[in-house]
């Protein structure tokens, strides 16, 4: 018997009598074992050390005792007072349990050492209750209130920014804001939901969304980095979008929209899904080399977008915490062994092989896309299980297409044929399925209040957090299932809700109890993502150009920031006219060179698939908003506007105000502006290079120096952090 | 003038959030990634660290000896056998068959399907120094500063291909998204850098067909955006939009910057958002950056004798200079390190000699040999090479095997044995280590995999690879991945 340390132990006196702790397997228990234990002590029978495993009850038994807290050993290895005897060992630095997690461990055992399948696993369950339902509840049994609703002008300013990316206009604000509280609110509020979820901007807002998850760019990726004409597929996802397209046949079509027997003309660009992984044409590239990294890169992207697991730890080993074995990644990456790959051939043949087909364009064009072909009957490609992820390793067994498991077997899976890509896509939205639906709704959540009610949107695995609202998760994805996959239903049901409407400002007493917000006593803000910012600035300046889809755009761009770019050398060519005003969604997307204004501004190179975003807070960034001439000539188009406004100053600096804040100034605010524009009323130099940044014509009749003065307070108000937030 | 000590971090704004983050994220208590104790407005750890980042590690696990380093990086892969591995037995075979026993079964870049010949060394070596070690002719300048050398002849990686190679030399993976070393390095250590990037890239090229380079190299991968490398470039403005629109001089962006700081203090009485703050001191530094960054470049504080030591045109650079040379880097990487740097990289591109390595590699070597061994000089005579790690290879080597399909001879890529150096900061000056074959195919003794390399890299640094770590996708990551282990035979 190890001896226990003697906090551990007067812990234990403390906790010893029953119901005094409150305890939870899934909540509690299983993130503690997997963070401290598992990797040595898990499901990867490859690493397993002294044959005990403690991901389940049968085997950890070795090592408990259910309801006799001193006969467990776990227990006291994991409290033992000598260094060597202690778990987790030194080497595998990870911290020792705090007392209170031995506490907790005790308690648990104590009352038995239940084991429960992992919550994203089981079987998803409905219920009647509404989404403030489940969350007053939770804050009343933390014995927290609930917040006051925003003022009307945040609330609306974050219905738009949420739901079109872009803000509300100011008059609009001002129309809503001058609503009694109440019934006429609520119905002007109800209204603005309908038309933005049904406005073409919403689309392109979720469109910014999607294509992170699905890494589209608009290049190869590797090496040379070549261009890669998929933007009829970012169409499609718009048209997908602006349609409402059921989630499981938005599925099915990316997927495998190539093999769908009733996919329409207009969905032929689906499938091009299944060309956004990074290809290269590296001369001596080694085609079975990159077959595999092809096969990896399909499978981390299919588990990150549609499972929420990282089956790509399973590559190398079996799965650390999760129940994948490293079958069933070979397993899962057999379902594409039909695609036939680009650049896998000889560099010749590569630059004649890039499977392309037409797609219509959403003007009603058609348009060249890359096209998913599959290989004929009988040369799909073979696929084994790789010894550590060696792709020269030819010793392992041949595996075929199938789902791991440990998750529910495929609908209607009979003995004969293997099942392809258009299985898969059905399996993974058939009714019983418990991760699609939960994975979506939590990412939904996520678009409306900045966090998922599961913390890391991709991972609902062991290691991913418990969240905070199981029974509010569930309740969102049995009403995505029973609704049809309808997306933008469930996005109506949360926005209705009074915990979506409420004031994002904390309090001290909020800050203490509940730091990271996850009760949801208040919303919360953070910085709009890169592509709305400049959406922000354009709009505000009246210059953004509301043309939907087409090829995508090339915005200003530093001189020699492609320079490293080789074979062929490039040159960016800024697009011309009011392609140079399009939203941020249709910047060019060099997944080697990403546009240094989204870069700073942390959009991701979208070389792999990205679920959440950084929202980071840097210098580089700053340069971006004050200096980037995309924001410079939205401030001296905007300074135009302003000095040509009739009336004085004062007039201006409101009419500044209402087009970047929507809202007026304080006259602290009123007199820090008109301060700057006297100063710069002062300048004696010329001033007219500030006045012709851009592509945007010079207003002609301004004075220069009057129109620089106001280009100035328009780039310092368009600099603010407000202008950026999503309140 | 030594390198700058990180002795006067910002005071936290709140020591419970900056706690809270270092418990987050490194290997601490429950492993919850920030994003999870912080909520969504301060993603990335912002909130806690404020314009200056003292660094995750504090204490250093292991005293540090080196307070930065400059990765001096031949892309495009240089060859052992004309720079530092001198092999008389491939002289011998030279145009005869590759034996197969080295080759059978080995991963093959562009010689797949070529028959496989031998090809003997293309230069001259010498003996340098007292230390002994054996430098081609190519490198007259590296050779007079050999004994400062500790030349690594049992490099390893396990990338064949240029892309996926510089990304395995840099984030220990060849799987897009991971954090580059320095990233990891201004993660972990801070920078003690005020008014520019703890992680500065450098880049020239000159050579045979330089190859494409990736912002990947240097990017955070899922380490917060701040400690993302920054590429200050040598065509148009250095950094991305540092300089003010024009018309606008230093005095009107400044008003403009300071209004808006005063709008967001007073917007911040009923905002009431933490991350203002952090905003206001973002654009204090900005503002800072574009004059700091311009100073970087101005030489009125270089005497002529240095400049012309690294090889640089006086007249040139005095009235344009500009990060655009190999030359010009080295110097500029001295300068950086002299004001608080961490990281500084270089890469010179051309180094990729399928073909004619007679006729590239004299202009490779022209182009780095004199300012590589300049910048190990200054830094000496400045006494900043004691706590300065310099470390010169490639992304991999190059073949025993000649390549012929044009042109003269030439080599292909090789993983599996190439060479490189290390000096300064608590490295063996003048010694060798590692061990290959006699015609240099295989490692025989010693083997330094690119983990290894890592670790070593790190751990002069002060910081144990096994513990600098980060939660991501319920995982705790590391640069040295699960491998990687301190090469003791190359320290002091």
């Amino acid at each position: 018997m190890v001896r226990m340390g003697i906090t551990a132990l007067s812990v234990l006196a403390l906790a010893l009598g029953p119901g005094s702790l409150d305890v939870d397997y899934q909540r509690d228990i299983r993130p503690l074992l997997a963070g401290r234990c598992f990797a040595c002590h898990g499901p990867d029978g490859g690493s397993r050390e002294g044959g005990l495993r403690l991901d389940s009850r049968g085997a950890a038994l070795k090592v408990l005792s259910p309801g006799d807290t001193v006969g467990s050993e776990l227990l006291a290895r994991v409290s033992a007072a000598d260094p060597g005897e202690r778990m987790p060992p030194a080497d595998a630095h990870q911290e020792s349990l705090s007392a209170g997690e031995v506490a907790l461990l005790a308690e648990w055992i104590g009352q038995g050492a239940s084991y429960d399948e992992l919550w994203s696993f089981q079987p998803v369950r409905g219920s009647g209750a509404s989404v403030d339902e489940f969350i007053d509840a939770r804050l009343a049994s933390a014995g927290l209130e609930p917040g006051p609703e925003a003022d009307p002008r945040t609330l609306l300013r974050r219905l738009h920014l949420d739901l079109a990316g872009l803000a509300p206009d100011a008059d609009e604000v001002d129309a809503f804001a001058a609503l009694p509280a109440g019934e006429a609110r609520d119905a002007a509020y109800a209204e603005h939901v309908e038309r933005l979820l049904a406005s073409p901007q919403h689309a392109e807002r979720l469109a910014v969304w999607w294509l992170d998850l699905v890494r589209y760019g608009d290049s190869s990726g590797y090496h040379s980095d070549r261009p890669l004409p998929a933007w009829p597929y970012r169409d499609w996802v718009l048209r997908a979008f602006m349609e409402n397209m059921p989630f499981d046949r938005f599925t099915a079509l990316q997927l495998a929209g190539d093999l769908v027997p009733d996919a329409r003309p207009e969905d032929a660009a689906a499938a091009a899904f299944q060309r956004l992984s990074k290809a290269t044409d590296e001369g001596g590239a080694q085609a079975g080399e990159y077959v595999v990294k092809y096969a990896a890169d399909r499978v981390r992207t299919t588990s990150t977008v549609w499972l929420g697991l990282t089956v790509g730890c399973a590559e190398c080993h079996d799965h650390k915490y999760d129940p994948i074995r490293q079958r069933d990644f070979y397993s899962m990456a057999a379902f594409f062994a039909d695609i036939e790959e680009v650049g896998v051939y000889e560099l010749s043949d590569y630059r004649q092989f890039q499977p392309l087909q037409k797609a219509p364009a959403l003007d009603g064009s058609e348009a060249t896309c890359v096209a998913t072909v599959s290989v004929p009957e009988g040369m799909r490609r073979t696929v084994r299980v790789l010894g550590r992820g060696d792709w020269m390793d030819e010793s392992g067994e041949v595996v075929g297409a199938a789902t791991p498991p440990s998750l529910p077997a495929m609908d209607g899976a009979s003995g004969g044929g293997e099942p392809g890509r258009l299985e898969l896509a059905r399996w993974l939205v058939q009714p019983n399925h418990p991760l699609t639906s939960r994975v979506l709704v939590n990412r939904l959540w996520a678009l409306l209040f900045g966090a998922g009610l599961s913390p890391v949107l991709d991972d609902l695995g062991v290691q991913g957090g418990y969240p905070s609202h199981p029974a509010l998760l569930d309740a969102l994805a049995a009403e995505l299932l029973a609704s049809g996959w309808d997306v933008r239903s469930v996005l109506r049901t949360i926005l209705h809700s009074r915990a979506y409407r409420r004031d994002a400002r904390s309090t001290a007493e909020l800050d203490g109890i509940d730091p990271a917000n996850r009760l949801l006593a208040r919303q919360s803000r953070w910085r709009l993502d890169a592509e709305f910012v400049r959406d922000a600035a354009l709009q505000a300046a009246g210059l953004l150009d509301d043309r939907i889809g087409g090829p995508s755009v090339k915005p200003y761009q530093p001189a020699g920031y492609w320079q490293h770019l080789n074979f062929p050398s490039r040159k960016w060519e800024p697009s011309e006219g009011r392609d140079q005003h399009r939203r941020g969604l249709y910047t060019h997307w060099q997944r080697t060179y990403l546009h240094p204004a989204l870069l700073a501004l942390d959009a991701p190179s979208r070389e792999e698939s990205t679920a959440q975003r950084a929202r980071s807070n840097t210098p580089l960034a700053a340069l971006v908003l004050l200096n980037d001439p995309s924001y410079v000539e939205a401030g001296r188009v905007l300074g135009a506007h302003l000095a040509s406004e009739p009336g004085g100053d004062a007039t201006r600096v409101a009419e500044l105000f209402r087009r970047v804040l929507q809202r007026s100034p304080s006259p602290a605010e009123e007199a820090v502006v008109q301060e700057l524009v006297d100063a710069e009323r002062a300048v004696e130099t010329d001033r007219l290079a500030l006045l012709a940044v851009g592509v945007a014509p010079l207003a002609p009749d301004l004075d220069p120096r009057e129109h620089a003065a106001w280009t100035q307070a328009a780039r310092a108000v368009l600099n603010l952090h407000e202008a950026i937030l999503r309140p | 003038m030594t390198v700058p000590n990180d002795s006067s971090p910002d005071p936290p704004a709140s020591a419970a959030t900056r706690r809270a983050f270092l418990q987050g994220s490194v290997g601490g208590l429950g492993g919850l990634a920030l994003s999870t104790l912080l909520g969504p407005e301060a993603f990335g750890g912002e909130r806690a660290a404020k314009g200056h980042w003292p660094g995750a590690l504090r204490p250093l696990h292991v005293p540090p000896r080196a307070k930065a380093v400059i990765f001096l990086c031949m892309a495009g892969g240089p060859s052992q056998f004309e720079s530092f591995s001198y092999k008389p037995e491939l002289e011998r075979l030279d145009g005869q068959p590759m034996p197969e026993s080295f080759t059978r079964g080995q991963p093959i870049a562009q010689l797949q399907g070529h028959a496989l010949k031998v090809l003997g060394p293309r230069a001259k070596f010498r003996r340098a120094g007292q230390s002994g070690h054996f430098v081609s002719d190519y490198f007259p300048h590296l050779a007079s500063v050999a004994d400062k050398l500790c030349v690594v002849h049992s490099l390893q990686t396990e990338q064949i291909n240029h892309d996926p190679a510089h990304t395995f030399m840099n984030t220990g993976t060849s799987i897009s998204g991971r954090p580059s070393m320095g990233a990891w390095a201004t993660y972990g250590l801070g920078s003690a850098a005020r008014d520019l990037p703890g992680f500065v890239v450098l880049t020239s090229k000159g050579g045979r067909n330089p190859q494409p380079i990736s912002t990947r190299q240097w990017n955070a991968g899922f380490l917060p955006s701040r400690f993302q490398g920054v590429e200050l470039q040598g065509a148009g403005a250095p950094v991305p939009f540092v300089s003010s629109p024009p018309g606008v001089d230093a005095a009107a962006q400044e008003r403009v910057v300071n209004a808006t700081t005063s709008l967001n203090r007073l917007a911040g009485e009923s905002l009431r958002d933490p991350e203002l703050e952090t905003r206001v001191r973002a654009y204090e530094l900005a503002f800072r950056m574009q004059t700091s960054v311009p100073e970087l470049l101005e030489l009125g504080d270089e005497s002529d004798a240095v400049l012309e030591e690294y090889g640089l045109d006086i007249a040139k650079a005095r009235s344009r200079f500009a990060a655009d040379s190999f030359a010009s880097n080295c110097l500029l990487a001295r300068r950086l390190v002299e004001r608080g740097v961490r990281f500084v990289q270089l890469y010179h591109r051309g180094w990729d000699h399928h073909n004619d390595l007679d006729r590239f590699m004299p202009v490779c070597a022209g182009h780095t040999d004199q300012p590589a061994a300049a910048l190990l000089r200054d830094l000496d005579r400045r006494g900043m090479l004691d706590e300065t790690l310099v470390i010169w290879t490639g992304e991999f080597g190059r073949t025993p095997m000649s390549q012929t399909n044009k042109g003269g001879p030439g080599r292909d890529h090789h993983m599996r044995a190439f060479t490189g150096w290390l000096a300064g900061a608590g490295v063996r000056a003048g010694a060798s280590y590692g061990e290959t074959d006699e015609l240099g195919y295989g490692v025989t003794a010693d083997p330094v995999h690119v983990h290894d390399l890592h670790a070593t890299m790190l751990h002069l640094l002060g910081v144990d690879h096994e513990r600098l770590t980060w939660r991501y996708r319920g995982r705790d990551f590391r640069l040295t991945d699960v491998h990687g282990r301190v090469v003791s035979g190359i320290l002091a």
